[in-house]
């Protein structure tokens, strides 16, 4: 029998409703020796590497506190925020959890994330990791997370087919545009198959600012979309333009996320993808034939003079609001954000630690897959714009990702970006 | 509430037409009067907490400002009157959502009604094993979980892996190009444009649809005489005249009960388009019930909204099945 999916999704309220009188206990009894579980959100694909990793922290964690047992749960990236969302609703969090770095405001604001402003005073490795990258996780004088890894998005490509058609390592926009039509015509796959939808945002992002153009910019507490300026819109143009004009990928890349570029990559059916330093290891891990085969290039600016400035995207580690044991929880939340451990999870999973003193290894500036990406890092990385309702307009009325994917549509792209731009100055400026 | 048996004949009446039996004491009397409503309250309870209370609850909730905040206890709800109303009915996201879900509706019904009854009189017609082999496909279709044939769907009409695209490369453009247009079928996406995916949509509705309805019309068919299928063949009549002149007006009781509940089902589809939606995205291809839980669960979750539009739908399905069963009970004296 179907019963009506409103009055379902109304009965599981109801429930929410009445369960939350006794869900909003915030634990400050202090006594956390009746807690015998701690319950650990990952974000991501649990990798057989990444849960070898897990278990180590664990085990190190429930040697410290004997008869404790911690339990990894593995919530999908694009899953994320309707799992939060429910959790918050139904009182059931976690104790500890990744956040994407700019979601952590959003969350805060939603109440589902724990004051650690204190807790974060007194631990001594914050002062090596950069204020810019605290800058997501504070909300009216309040700290409610702390930087765990991050990385940025350039290009991954088959350097075995570059090698074989002799193409050069691409230096500037046209260079993309050519490497990909030659390895459309020679291998018969999608030269550079887009991603407008997800997190879309963060590919096209360093075209616009290494164009000079910005996302949006904040003067006397107002906000101001910088999506109609004229260097915003050669990059917008410059990026549809890669579907509508130089047709290197399709029309039905206007609703594709990374995901589905990233499975064409790992198919062999793409000869290059934007992709993040991290997708390397899940590539190779799903096609084994792969291996040794992708090179990296940093997202170039327009003329070639230099990498553009790129998203400094990762995660960032919180307490969750309704933890039964806070004190547990951040001293978990520590032993994973070590710099031994936060580094050694950087290196399994191709991110970089947050550390400035770590990061300025040779290992990261010397490796040739990683070095595009460390330098693009090192020279400007650029988060988005730090107010809680970027989360809302980037998330959920998915200003940008409908543009990108309209225009690639047909739509006219000036309309477009005219009606993006007037979005995303209401948005900000709830 | 319809009365059992029992209740109507409340024994001790003075002319009753059965002798109430003289040697029962009156609480046993007492006793047998409640006996039915005794038997009605576990599901009266069921219905009541299931049903009616989140209901009731949606009512209340759906003239509020409820977020977040407000369901996990930190803010309290604030009355917001109509608000919630006037916010949706000028949303011109509405009334889009409303246009998908109402030309759906029309164009699922009717598409699942037309093949289920061809497949109900094709079973009627097939021997044994035909019949077993058909209905047991059938059934498989009916069978499988919302979400399951809903992904299945989805992925053999993938633009880059699916078998929908690979097939159609093999189809002389001759064909296709009436129907769909000049179109390269290497990658082409079928979730673009809202007709295509509605279509798509109409495709997984329509056959997990149809069992049942192919299975009642079957049901129907085996108590038609076939002494009347002979008399019409005597007289001449075609397979079409016979369907409009017998089959049709002695199951038309079974099509008004199958219509309506196809009504039902069709305007408020939400499994299978939020697969082949690709979740919350993709604002062109909202229907009602994914427009409703879009607000209520989606970022910011804007639950008095996402209540006050499921009120609508609730309401407007009323309506619609009102209408339609008055219409039913005039015509032919159906109850």
């Amino acid at each position: 029998m179907k019963i009506a999916k409103v009055t379902a999704a109304a009965a599981v309220l109801a429930i929410a409703v009445a369960g939350c009188g006794s869900g909003s206990g915030q634990g400050g009894s202090g006594d956390e020796s009746a807690v015998k579980s701690l319950t650990v959100w990952r974000l991501g694909d649990s990798t057989p590497e990444q849960t070898d990793f897990m278990t180590k922290i664990n085990s190190a964690f429930e040697a410290k506190h004997p008869g404790v047992k911690v339990t990894v749960q593995w919530v999908a990236w694009n899953d994320y925020t309707k799992k939060f969302q429910n959790a918050v609703a139904g009182g059931k969090g976690p104790d500890v959890t990744e956040v994407g770095n700019t979601d952590v405001l959003g969350w805060a604001k939603q109440g589902a994330l724990a004051d650690i402003t204190g807790q974060v005073q007194g631990w001594a490795p914050a002062k090596d990791i950069p204020q810019a990258l605290f800058a997501n996780d504070d909300l009216e004088g309040k700290r409610y997370g702390v930087p765990w890894y991050a990385g940025d998005r350039g290009f991954l490509y088959r350097k075995d087919w570059f090698d074989e058609l002799k193409i050069a390592t691409p230096r500037n926009w046209d260079d993309i545009v050519a490497a990909a039509k030659r390895l459309q015509q020679a291998k018969g796959v999608t030269g550079l198959p887009l991603a407008t939808q997800a997190d879309a945002t963060y590919f096209i992002a360093p075209y616009i600012w290494g164009n000079g153009g910005e996302l949006a910019t904040q003067s006397g507490g107002k906000w101001t979309s910088g999506l109609g300026s004229p260097q915003a819109k050669e990059a917008i143009a410059f990026y549809t333009g890669l579907a509508t004009k130089d047709k290197v990928s399709p029309v039905a890349s206007a609703g594709w996320d990374s995901l589905k570029t990233e499975s064409m990559f790992t198919s062999g059916k793409a000869g290059m993808v934007m992709d993040g330093s991290w997708a390397r290891p899940v590539i190779e891990g799903k096609n084994k034939k792969l291996k040794g085969k992708i090179g990296s290039f940093a997202i170039p600016k327009k003329d070639g003079s230099g990498p553009a400035p790129t998203f400094a995207g990762g995660s960032d580690l919180a307490v969750w609001r309704t933890t039964k044991a806070p004190k547990m929880a951040w001293d978990y939340l520590t032993l994973l954000d070590s710099k031994k451990n936060a580094t050694a999870f950087a290196d399994l999973t191709n991110f970089f630690p947050t550390f400035s003193d770590v990061l300025k290894s040779a290992k990261y500036t010397e490796d040739p897959f990683l070095a595009p990406f460390a330098t693009a890092m090192s020279t400007v990385p650029k988060t988005t714009p730090a107010t809680p309702n970027w989360v809302s307009a980037n998330q959920d009325k998915t200003v940008v990702q409908t543009m990108i994917a309209d225009i690639i549509k047909g739509k006219p792209l000036d309309a477009e970006v005219t009606k993006a731009d007037g979005q995303l100055d209401d948005l900000l400026n709830q | 509430m319809s009365q059992t048996p029992t209740a109507t004949r409340a024994p001790g009446r003075a002319f009753s037409p059965r002798p109430a039996p003289r040697h029962r004491p009156r609480i046993g009397r007492r006793l047998a009067r409640l006996t039915p409503y005794a038997l009605l309250l576990p599901a009266v309870l069921l219905i009541g907490g299931l049903l009616l209370y989140p209901a009731y609850r949606m009512l209340v909730m759906s003239f509020q400002n409820v977020g977040l905040p407000q369901i996990s206890g930190v803010l309290p709800a604030e009355n917001v009157g109509a608000g919630n109303y006037t916010d949706v009915l000028t949303d011109p996201d509405f009334w889009h959502a409303l246009l998908n879900t109402a030309l759906f509706a029309v164009a699922a019904v009717s598409s699942t009604l037309v093949v289920g009854t061809l497949v109900g009189l094709l079973l009627h017609r097939l021997g044994r094993v035909m019949s077993t082999i058909v209905a047991t496909g059938a059934m498989l279709a009916w069978g499988t979980p919302q979400i399951t044939g809903a992904i299945v769907f989805k992925f053999m009409f993938d633009d880059t892996y699916g078998l929908a695209n690979q097939v159609m490369r093999h189809v002389p453009a001759a064909l296709t190009r009436p129907v769909f247009g000049n179109v390269d079928w290497s990658e082409h996406s079928w979730v673009l444009s809202t007709q295509s995916e509605y279509f798509l949509l109409l495709l997984c509705i329509v056959w997990m649809g149809f069992p049942f309805i192919a299975v009642s019309v079957l049901a129907g068919l085996k108590s038609v005489p076939s002494e009347l299928y002979e008399a019409a063949r005597v007289d001449g009549a075609g397979p079409w005249r016979s369907f409009w002149s017998i089959t049709f007006p002695v199951l038309k009781p079974i099509f008004s009960i199958l219509g309506v509940l196809s009504v039902i089902w069709d305007f408020k589809v939400f499994t299978q388009l939020y697969v082949i939606n690709g979740g919350l995205t993709n604002k062109d291809g909202f229907n009602l019930s994914l427009y409703s839980y879009s607000k209520a669960f989606g970022f910011g979750a804007q639950m008095g909204l996402g209540a006050a539009i499921a009120i609508i739908l609730t309401v407007l399905l009323l309506i619609i099945t009102g209408l339609y069963i008055r219409q039913m009970v005039r015509t032919e004296g159906l109850a």
